[in-house]
């Protein structure tokens, strides 16, 4: 390199310098404010798939009568251990809830637990997504955190037996489930205001199946661990029966052959507490929740049934039992 | 802000120019502007998870869009964008030709970056920067999910336009006195690379297409409901984004090479296994795309097949390290800035390779996979290494932009807060991970060693982003005051450095 070519160096000067990072920091601060401030603007639409395919059943239009204005005041509750999920109104658990056709419903839900959750009107209680009336307060990705009330006015628009339910998913299967019946009214709406709660009994879940008693000090049971096809509903099957109670005298034999017929694994056992997998008697366990029977295989176990009383036999992978695997052991 | 020679040029000139140099600093400055934008989105995730719940963000959605932007940036917006102006500036002084092969396409390379960056940022995508089906495509909102979509095809095509760009530069335009066994190892690590991106990226931009007709409803590649595999994207993904994988790191360990004999004042120790090792690199990139995937039920061979495959990165990537721990034995080291980083980056290349070696083996990836170790990991890669010896570059060529120098004691201090701060924020990340911390989560239990990682790794990002914050601003401040950099030698240590003249501009 010669001297001559060294004086061709030109070297910003600071103020020619400064300028350009000013014009940096400009656009950037600019970029990073219209960025942000708009950052909602577009992802205001669901995925065009599924703007199509809610246009596509296009229903005429029916004339709804008016119906009139009902308000109903619901919590969210959950039992201490969070098995237990429901609806609460006036004291009353997931009550039927029914409307006329028509009718202006406003629904003022608080989130009493220390779980989100979110309400929706829906067809299919195992679908949250089937949301009908508008009627959703929240939703899945987006529930009522602890603590929160929120409220939901909506117009029945079309007769049915609905469901209302939690839309997080799992909660409307741990109980988090009412009726919601929209009954077709001729004119002007007949029933009076506050009738349309009933009661309802609170949904116990003591289903007195079909029977299955032992005679003499053996008794031999043949059992099934059966799916239903989307998994959400799980039951044992012996002899075609879904979940029969077992009764036997104290100091019985019992021996169980247990096939698992579904896709998922499973176990069993007898337990004293049917919310508790690890509260299993007698003995009475075949596999376990870290070790269950895999689909396909089979095993049986024989125990002796010695301490009377109202027990359970359950499925032991956890959540199971909750799905409906499950049915009363009775030692008499 | 930028040495120039003969006359000074209006900033439109500059702008607009299809010069190499011009449109490398164009990039340069591109790529620093979006690791402080970036940065900021980081600072935001790690101030997120300062406490378990809302911390400053309110809304769960809000926490994943800020993550994929995160992510995208830094990939596409921040290392793309680097590794493409250190090229422009480089590899036609290495390889003795006036300007790159296609000066205009070049410009245009850089000008689509602009345009794909608006769609990013504008958007917030919120599907993660891997946009994994069938959360993508059947309830992601639009159209920020089309913009993230179209965008990053943008960026595709001037990724495809700069490596065809270098290719023939470098095999074509090379000065035919000069045969390619004799060129720098860096032009090695680009010419390599730009093979690996012309193969790897079609896939990706094949998927992209799939994924966006899959959302208008048209199609259902990976959609189940229509019959589709969501799996089928994975594949297509992985077998773009793990090659891509190392055409992020390659370049970076060229530039290690373009530092590291300079400042040892030593030749390459063995410069043939250096150019072999960077040939099995380019391969193996190919052949261990999903060990990503070694959790979606892979066939136990499919997996060891994998498994093996990612193995042999191990003994190309240690022939790279020794190479260099050769050239610095016994040189005369000059630790200034670049080597200090240079070395730091060495030193957390080879911790992120022994995780790598951990999340490949199939019994300990099923403890790892989707934990923050795999965070800490890839971070460790590409913030480690990859960034630190990226800072170190931009220090060792500064003064070739602006004919100034910098500090070389606020230099130090950079090196020590990004340094440390890298090691504390990922290490960490790692623990959190073996600790059963989730990846991507807006919250976390509040277990006291939970929050207490989590608060340590903050911390320790808070560091980082100081010095990055501090190296930025103060390049900034040295391009326009900063001391005359003596344009033969200017770190002082006898070796030949780039010949500013080649910034004369010719067209």
């Amino acid at each position: 390199m010669t001297t001559e070519s060294k004086n061709l160096i030109i070297k910003s000067s600071g103020r020619r310098t400064a300028k350009g990072i000013a014009i940096i920091l400009i656009v950037m601060v600019v970029g990073a404010a219209i960025s942000l401030a708009y950052k909602d603007v577009w992802s205001k639409y669901p995925p065009l798939r599924v703007l199509n395919q809610k246009q596509q059943p296009q229903t005429p239009v029916e004339t709804i009568p008016t119906g009139e204005k009902r308000t109903f005041n619901l919590v969210f509750k959950e039992s201490e251990d969070f098995t237990q999920l429901w609806f609460e109104m006036d004291g009353v658990k997931n009550p039927d809830i029914e409307v006329s056709l028509g009718d202006e419903i406003t629904i003022n839900i608080v989130n009493s637990g220390l779980m989100p959750h979110a309400f929706g009107v829906v067809s299919d209680p195992n679908d949250v997504n089937s949301v009908i009336f508008n009627s959703a307060i929240g939703s899945a990705n987006k529930p009522l955190s602890p603590g929160m009330s929120e409220s939901a006015t909506f117009k029945v628009t079309k007769p049915g037996e609905y469901y209302y339910i939690c839309l997080v998913p799992g909660h409307a299967l741990q109980g988090m489930k009412g009726k919601f019946i929209v009954k077709e009214s001729k004119g002007s709406a007949v029933t009076t205001p506050g009738t349309g709660i009933e009661t309802s009994t609170p949904t116990s879940a003591e289903t007195s199946g079909p029977l299955i008693v032992a005679e003499g000090n053996t008794l031999t049971i043949d059992m099934q661990f059966k799916e239903s096809e989307d998994f959400a509903q799980l039951w044992f099957e012996s002899n075609g029966e879904k979940n029969p109670t077992i009764k036997v005298k104290a100091g019985t034999q019992v021996t169980i052959n247990i096939v698992n017929s579904g896709l998922m694994p499973h176990a069993f056992g007898v337990v004293s507490d049917p919310n508790d997998v690890n509260s299993v008697i007698f003995n009475s366990a075949i596999g376990s929740a870290n070790k269950p029977l895999l689909s396909n295989n089979s095993a049986s176990t024989t125990f002796t049934a010695d301490k009377p009383g109202e027990y359970y036999y359950i499925c032991l992978v956890p959540g199971h039992a909750l799905q409906g695997m499950k049915g009363k052991f009775i030692v008499e | 802000m930028v040495l120039e020679v003969k006359k000074p040029r209006p900033l439109w000139e500059i702008l607009f120019s299809t010069h190499h140099t011009d449109v490398a600093l164009l990039y340069l400055i591109t790529s620093i502007v979006f690791i402080l934008m970036g940065g900021a989105l980081a600072m935001t995730i790690r101030t997120e998870l300062l406490t378990p719940g809302p911390t400053i963000m309110d809304d769960p959605a809000l926490f994943n869009r800020v993550f994929t932007v995160h992510a995208t940036t830094m990939l596409f917006l921040w290392i793309l964008p680097f590794i493409s102006a250190i090229g422009n500036y480089l590899i036609p002084i290495l390889v003795r030709y006036k300007d790159m092969a296609y000066p205009r396409v070049n410009a245009v390379a850089y000008w689509m970056i602009p345009p794909g960056a608006a769609l990013i940022w504008l958007g917030w995508f919120d599907g993660g920067w891997y946009a994994y089906p069938p959360y993508s495509i059947i309830s992601s909102p639009g159209p920020s999910a089309e913009m993230w979509i179209f965008g990053l095809k943008i960026l595709g095509i001037s990724s495809i336009l700069g490596a065809i760009n270098f290719i023939v530069t470098i095999l074509k335009c090379k000065h035919p006195d000069l045969p390619l066994m004799k060129t720098s190892l860096f032009v090695w690590s680009i010419l390599v690379t730009s093979f690996m991106t012309l193969v790897a990226i079609p896939p990706f931009a094949a998927a992209l297409i799939m994924l966006y007709t899959d959302r208008l409803g048209l199609s259902g590649f990976f959609d189940p409901n229509a019959g589709g595999d969501p799996i089928a994207y994975q594949h297509l993904f992985w077998f773009t984004f793990h090659p891509e994988v190392y055409i992020f790191l390659l370049p970076a360990v060229g530039m290690a090479y373009e530092i590291i004999p300079k400042f040892s004042r030593k030749p390459i120790f063995s410069y043939g296994s250096g150019v072999i090792a960077f040939g099995i690199l380019m391969i193996i990139g190919f052949m261990s795309w999903a060990h990503h995937m070694l959790a979606t039920g892979l066939s136990f061979a499919e997996k060891t097949v994998f498994m093996i495959g990612t193995l042999a990165a191990a003994p190309s990537s240690s022939m790279h390290i020794f190479n260099w721990i050769a050239t610095m034995w016994g040189g005369r080291l000059k630790l200034a800035a670049p080597l200090k980083f240079t070395i730091g980056g060495i030193m957390l290349f080879f911790s992120a390779g022994a995780g790598g070696v951990v999340n490949t083996t199939l019994p300990l990836d099923f403890i790892t996979h989707d934990t923050y170790w795999v965070v800490g990991h890839f971070h460790l890669m590409l913030m480690g290494t990859i960034s630190m010896i990226f800072f170190g570059f931009t220090y060792y060529i500064f003064p070739f932009v602006t004919g100034r120098m910098y500090n070389e004691k606020i230099a130090n201090v950079t090196f020590a807060l990004i340094f440390t701060g890298t090691i504390i924020v990922f290490t960490m990340h790692h623990i959190l991970g073996l600790l059963g911390m989730p990846r991507r989560i807006y919250d976390y239990i509040a277990d006291p060693d939970l929050i207490l990682g989590n608060q340590i790794a903050s911390i320790g990002a808070y560091l980082v982003g100081i010095g990055v914050a501090i190296l930025v601003a103060h390049l900034a401040i040295a391009a326009a005051r900063g001391k005359e950099a003596n344009m033969e030698d200017p770190f002082g240590i006898g070796e030949q450095y780039y010949d500013y003249r080649v910034k004369e501009p010719h067209h």
